[in-house]
């Protein structure tokens, strides 16, 4: 549902949170402007965060969910299992639910017709920790066993990030995406920023994310 | 004071993530014929035992679900 | 002052000088030293007074296990400066001193000590009582430690939290505790090990003894490079340990040297097992006049020496009770102090015979069965008085420093807190634990052990221990075999010293107990004979233990004396409870970052442009009012008479669905909700079981088994778990969404709301097409496709728009643009309530509380009282209410006019009786009188009734007033407005 009729591209839609450096390069998608780089970004090897509530997320529930196969993915059997297809993530967080993530560059698709889906695009704010020293900032943030090495990657978690509920998936070590309520989002992003600050975070943009995405990072 | 609970979608947690639902105390007494001192015996009466006993409690920073465990309340701990 | 040069086991670095000052003079100390070694090394020896009696106190411990050495430093009061490691250009001052600690001006309150039994100011000063605050301000400002100042900012620097998750948390960074590290780091487990000190190595980095062909302070080197190099290893130093909690989370927190990011950092383990291989320390002598600047711990002496290349003394006694307390004799001898005699408490023949032999090799004085009996010198020790423990002869020593100890006693806060179960034990004379919680191990020389070979062969053990504990991961567990059996073939604990205290003590001298508090012998006398016999209420009555250094100069002695004073064997004496932090954080550390992490709605910037000024409510931050009129007139006048916008964005907004989620429907709302219906707002209300209002808001039936559902913002974040909760049993089939961020809100409002939504979309919004109560989805501007809904909650024509969060702003410039013709304008949260208030809507928690049940506050119409069959919650309660006497109910008032104006919270009374108050009154432009909301007992609650109403404007000060009882339904009564 963007608007297209003026026809002409516009930046609608609002992130819910925003950084203070500088763009060095955006790109209008979808009625959002998409910071791919930030200044100063490149060279830096440090951990950075990156805002990705622009990328589409749904909602599935159904007391079947195990024997469904929601937008074509397989549901994971376990909870806290992790699906990874293409540029779909697909999370297991209960009996009867799972979250789908839009994340990677690949086709992006309609929200399908049955009644189990609710898109949730604009309910999140999503961010990504991409980099060396991801978990030493996050060691900052939560108490959560987010590098668990009993546990194989992708995995989520489901719990509180700064005293915020959060669904957090680590993908691997230098590699951690998470969403939560988009109401926190602003005031969320600068106290992560501000924690992170000791351990190097600072903010990225999406191009950095898609590298590390692309490289389809696991723990080794 | 600290504790851990299980809960069955995310496993072991600290306590501060869960809130409490109180003992189990049976499904919810049919209405018809539900006399004012049933109802307020369902509601509020409580033994206070010091030996495990049957609880509810909610994930709530977590996942969102409500399960029974069942824990002593004079260690804090679990029981199986 | 010249120091000494130690060699490799010490850690200051000479090359670097530091400037500090003391008392204003200006002072040089080294790079890697601390606050006392540099003060030390500076020639200083008085550090401070003591609380009570203030007698000069001088460097005792090394690891702050006192306050002696307590200081203010640069403005921060009760700095340990044991602890504190040295940086350029601190101003030190010394605390509970007049002037110069060598002069102070309240030293003669120490003659007065008869006047000061234990206890005394429980006895004293309390009569009469007018005077105790005389008092206590004298007290305060003789007695006490460091003073705050209440203007200065004491958050400064970087401080930070951290949480980890190990599978072992080692406490302890000596050879035990980094042999268990390792051996856990090598069975493939996550290893957390901290250390309080700078550096690992324990007592081991300044011991030069040979072990297996190496000084020791050489083999801990190479174990800590081990264990620095181990992968699984995460080691953590200046990082004291604040205690042990529920299944093993291990509280601490690190301070920062200059090069770290941060100041001070709280952290926090969540440990499967924990490793305690926390050490041993000095087991004070009591003696007489114990407490003099002269008297030392062995360790103190000793490290001063090796690792801070500070000359101790000039001419030094010892008088000590183990092997270890004779080493350091030797090895400060070897180093060129002069040591007067050595007294061993221990009978001759109990020396383990490396060190005899390193005795007899050298021209000190020894003797054993002997102990110091007291100290000699006023202000500073100038000699000491030996005596034989079987009584006998004493003799008179000239010396400068003594360093005394009864042998060491292993530190046993981690384990207390733990939850360990303590006992003494009659072979080492140390507390030793009988039962460990689940996943806690013990190892090192807290254990009684004294061979390095076995101190880490019992880490070893201990580490290949946890292993097995976590399981699964273990290499080799035949390999963890190895270790016990070669820890068993080496040398056991050794026998400890059981000695008390010194000979001849008390005969008119002070002998501490407790440094901290002024605690003596004769205290814990006094304390016996007033029938309070045990450590625990010895504790509280004459301070043991109270002070920063707790229990661990007092813990151990205490007790023992206690026993013996009781005539009880010391096996019997029971220590008292040790409690967390056993480290102390700065308070900064543990106020933490203070983040202030919210909810914002998508418009807040907008309204922040708008000069909304912000509220918290509940998670999230909402316009109060816009502008510099907190009373709102212009608002309110504005959406009665034209057109105002609310962002509403934080209300409740959910989707259910599924086969049953009609049955959850109808559970947990008072209305029939099968009555819902497409395109249609169903109005009604929650309650909890005993009948009281918890929530209200509109169901839309939106397909089979499909609701689109609001609630109030408050309960937001409740409503799931509310649902789940009352259908726990039923094993339903029913999801539930919640759409509370995705979606925001807009409420356009007032005569003039129809006329603004017309150029915003293009669908039809007459009355006709879109009437009250209705629900249409419409598409807005460019194609944003919005939820309306044609509610009424503040009295007048209002269609609220609820569309994706993210387009939401956009909505808002359009709303603004399409209403500038009419001069819309913003309104806030108060303008609301008063709007709302003057329609007779209430507010969950404003109107409605625990004692009034949903038909109280007149919402009873929307029950279903037939039906029993769904189990409404709270349906049970409201019959059993229905016609109960004596309830408040829900009445509109009109005040009176002349009268002092009432104010939410006034009350309503009947004589001296109180029969309610009043939820929410203001003076009303839109009626021209004053209206209020009040709940008042039923025998009042009829139209007409005119009832008085009092409230305190100031204390004593009574103000009354009157006002009629009336429908609260003030504004538009018929609903016309609503519905035009």
């Amino acid at each position: 549902m963007t608007p297209q009729a003026s026809g002409r591209p516009r930046a609608f839609r609002r992130s819910p949170c925003s950084f203070d450096s500088k763009p060095a390069e955006t790109e209008l998608r979808g009625g959002w402007t998409v910071v791919l780089r930030y200044e100063g970004e490149d060279g830096h090897p440090g951990p950075r965060l990156v805002d990705l509530s622009h990328r589409r997320r749904w909602d599935f529930q159904d007391s079947g969910v195990a024997a469904l196969r929601p937008m074509g993915l397989a549901v994971p059997e376990r909870f806290g299992e992790v699906g990874a297809h293409g540029p779909l993530v697909i999370n297991r967080m209960n009996r009867t639910q799972v979250a789908i993530w839009h994340l990677g560059t690949g086709p992006l698709p309609d929200t399908p017709e049955e009644t189990g889906f609710t898109e949730t695009t604009d309910g999140h704010c999503l961010l990504a920790f991409v980099g060396d020293g991801v978990p030493e900032v996050l060691e900052h943030l939560t108490a959560l066993d987010l590098f668990d090495p009993a546990r194989a990657a992708p995995f989520l978690t489901q719990g509180p990030v700064l005293h915020v509920p959060c669904q957090v998936v680590t993908f691997a070590p230098d590699l951690v995406v998470m969403t939560l309520a988009r109401g926190y989002g602003k005031t969320f992003a600068e106290a992560v920023l501000a924690s992170g600050a000791i351990a190097g975070l600072r903010p990225g943009g999406e191009r950095v994310f898609q590298r590390a995405f692309a490289e389809g990072k696991r723990f080794s | 004071m600290t504790f851990r609970l299980t809960c069955p979608v995310c496993g072991k947690r600290d306590v501060y993530e869960f809130t409490f639902g109180g003992q189990e105390r049976g499904p919810r007494p049919e209405q018809d014929g539900l006399s004012a001192e049933e109802h307020f015996r369902w509601t509020q009466f409580r033994l206070i035992p010091n030996e495990p006993q049957e609880e509810w409690w909610y994930h709530g920073q977590g996942c969102g679900v409500w399960f029974r465990t069942t824990r002593d309340p004079g260690t804090n701990r679990e029981v199986r | 002052m010249s120091r000494l040069r130690p060699g490799e086991t010490c850690r200051v670095d000479f090359s670097r000088p530091l400037e500090f000052s003391f008392l204003g003079r200006e002072m040089t100390g080294y790079a890697g030293d601390t606050v006392a070694s540099a003060l030390y090394g500076a020639g200083v020896r008085i550090f401070g007074r003591s609380l009570k009696y203030h007698r000069p106190r001088g460097l005792y411990s090394m690891e702050g296990e006192s306050a002696n050495t307590f200081m203010s430093i640069d403005g921060v009061p009760n700095e340990c400066a044991e602890t504190t490691e040295l940086r350029a250009g601190m101003a030190i001052e010394p605390q509970n001193v007049r002037g110069d600690p060598g002069r102070d001006r309240f030293g003669f309150l120490d003659a007065f000590d008869r006047l000061m039994p234990a206890g005394f100011y429980y006895h004293l000063f309390h009569r009469p009582y007018a005077l105790w605050p005389l008092f206590q301000s004298g007290l305060r400002r003789m007695a006490g430690t460091g003073v705050l100042d209440p203007g200065a900012e004491y958050r400064n620097g970087v401080r930070t939290e951290r949480y980890l998750n190990a599978d072992v948390a080692v406490i302890g960074g000596g050879p035990a505790g980094m042999a268990a590290a390792l051996a856990a780091g090598e069975s493939g487990l996550r290893v957390c090990l901290f250390e309080r000190r700078g550096r690992l190595g324990g007592q081991m980095t300044w011991r030069v003894r040979d072990f297996e062909g190496e000084p020791l302070y050489r083999r801990a080197g190479a174990l800590a490079a081990r264990v620095r190099a181990a992968e699984n290893v995460n080691v953590f130093t200046r990082s004291p340990v604040t205690g042990v909690w529920g299944e093993n989370l291990v509280t601490g927190f690190a301070v920062g040297t200059e090069d770290d990011p941060f100041r001070e950092c709280h952290w926090e383990c969540r440990a499967t097992t924990v490793v305690v291989a926390a050490g041993c320390m000095d087991r004070p002598l009591v003696f007489n006049h114990n407490d003099r600047p002269g008297v030392m711990q062995v360790g103190t002496a000793w490290r001063l020496a090796r690792t801070y290349g500070v000359r101790p003394g000039k001419s030094v006694a010892f008088s000590v009770a183990d092997d270890l307390g004779l080493e350091a004799a030797i090895d400060l001898d070897d180093m060129g102090v002069r040591i007067r005699f050595i007294a061993d408490a221990r009978e001759s023949g109990q020396q383990g015979p490396e060190v005899f032999d390193a005795l007899c090799d050298r021209a000190i004085p020894f003797f054993p069965g002997c102990a110091v009996s007291r100290a000699v010198g006023r202000k500073r020790v100038r000699g000491c008085v030996l005596r034989s423990l079987k009584g006998g002869r004493s003799r008179r020593f000239r010396c400068d420093l003594l360093v005394a100890n009864a042998g060491m006693q292993p530190r046993i806060g981690i384990l207390a807190t733990a939850k360990a179960r303590l006992a003494y034990c009659t072979h080492t004379h140390g507390y030793q634990p009988t039962e460990l919680p689940p996943g806690v191990f013990v190892a090192g020389s807290m254990t009684g052990l004294r061979d390095p070979r076995s101190i880490e062969a019992s880490g070893r053990v201990a580490g290949y221990g946890v292993a097995e504990w976590c399981g699964g991961r273990l290499k080799s567990v035949a390999g963890a075999r190895a270790p016990a059996r070669e820890a068993e073939a080496l040398p056991g604990p050794g026998a400890g010293c059981g000695i008390i205290h010194a000979p001849a003590i008390g005969r008119g001298a002070k002998a501490f107990v407790d440094l901290d508090e002024d605690g003596t012998y004769k205290n814990v006398k006094e304390s016996i004979a007033r029938g309070l016999d045990v450590p625990e209420l010895a504790k509280r009555f004459a301070g043991f233990g109270l002070g920063p250094g707790q229990y661990r100069v007092a813990g151990q002695n205490l007790a023992m004396i206690m026993a013996d004073l009781r005539g009880d064997p010391v096996e019997t004496a029971h220590p008292t409870t040790v409690r967390p932090p056993l480290g102390a954080p700065s308070l900064a550390t543990l106020a933490g970052p203070g983040h202030d992490v919210h909810k914002r709605t998508p418009l807040h910037s907008e309204l922040a442009g708008r000069g909304a000024v912000f509220r918290r409510a509940g998670a999230w931050q909402r316009a109060r009012h816009f502008g510099d009129d907190p009373s709102c007139r212009d608002e309110i006048r504005n959406v009665r008479t034209n057109v105002g916008v609310l962002d509403s964005s934080p209300l409740g907004k959910f989707r259910i669905h599924g086969p049953d989620a009609l049955n959850a429907l109808q559970r947990v709302y008072m209305s029939d909700m099968s009555k819902a219906r497409p395109g249609r707002c169903k109005y009604s209300a929650m309650c909890n079981d005993m009948g009281q209002l918890m929530d209200d808001g509109v169901v839309v039936a939106e397909g089979p088994g499909d609701y689109y559902f609001t609630t109030s913002s408050a309960r937001a974040g409740d409503t799931v778990e509310w649902f789940r909760f009352h259908t726990r049993h039923d094993d339903w089939d029913y999801n539930l969404v919640n759409l509370t961020d995705v979606l925001g809100s807009l409420n356009i409002a007032g005569p003039n709301a129809r006329r603004v939504l017309e150029r915003l979309t293009r669908d039809n919004v007459s009355n006709q097409a879109f009437p009250y109560l209705a629900c249409r989805r419409i598409t807005v501007g460019d194609g944003v496709e919005a939820r309306c809904l044609r509610l009424g909650f503040v009295g007048e024509l209002s269609f609220e728009l609820h569309a994706p969060a993210s387009y939401v702003p956009y909505l808002w410039d359009l709303v603004m643009e399409a209403g500038a013709d009419f001069g819309i304008r913003p309104f806030g949260l108060e303008a609301q309530n008063c709007l709302r208030a003057e329609k007779g809507h209430v507010i969950i928690g404003m109107e409605s509380e625990q004692r009034v049940t949903l038909t109280d506050i007149g919402m009873g119409w929307m029950w279903d009282r037939e039906d029993t069959v769904s189990k409404k919650v709270g349906a049970p309660a409201l019959r059993a209410c229905d016609r109960q006497p004596g309830r408040l109910n829900l009445v509109g008032l009109r005040v009176e006019e002349g009268a002092k104006a009432p104010r939410d919270g006034t009350l309503v009374v009947d004589g001296d009786k109180i029969v309610g108050y009043v939820c929410t009154t203001r003076s009303s432009d839109t009626l021209g009188w004053q209206y209020g909301l009040a709940l008042v007992h039923r025998e009042h609650a009829f139209p007409g009734r005119r009832i008085h109403l009092c409230h305190e404007e100031a204390p004593g000060q009574r103000v009354t007033s009157t006002a009629f009882v009336m429908s609260p339904h003030f504004y538009d009564p018929r609903g016309e407005r609503l519905r035009s």
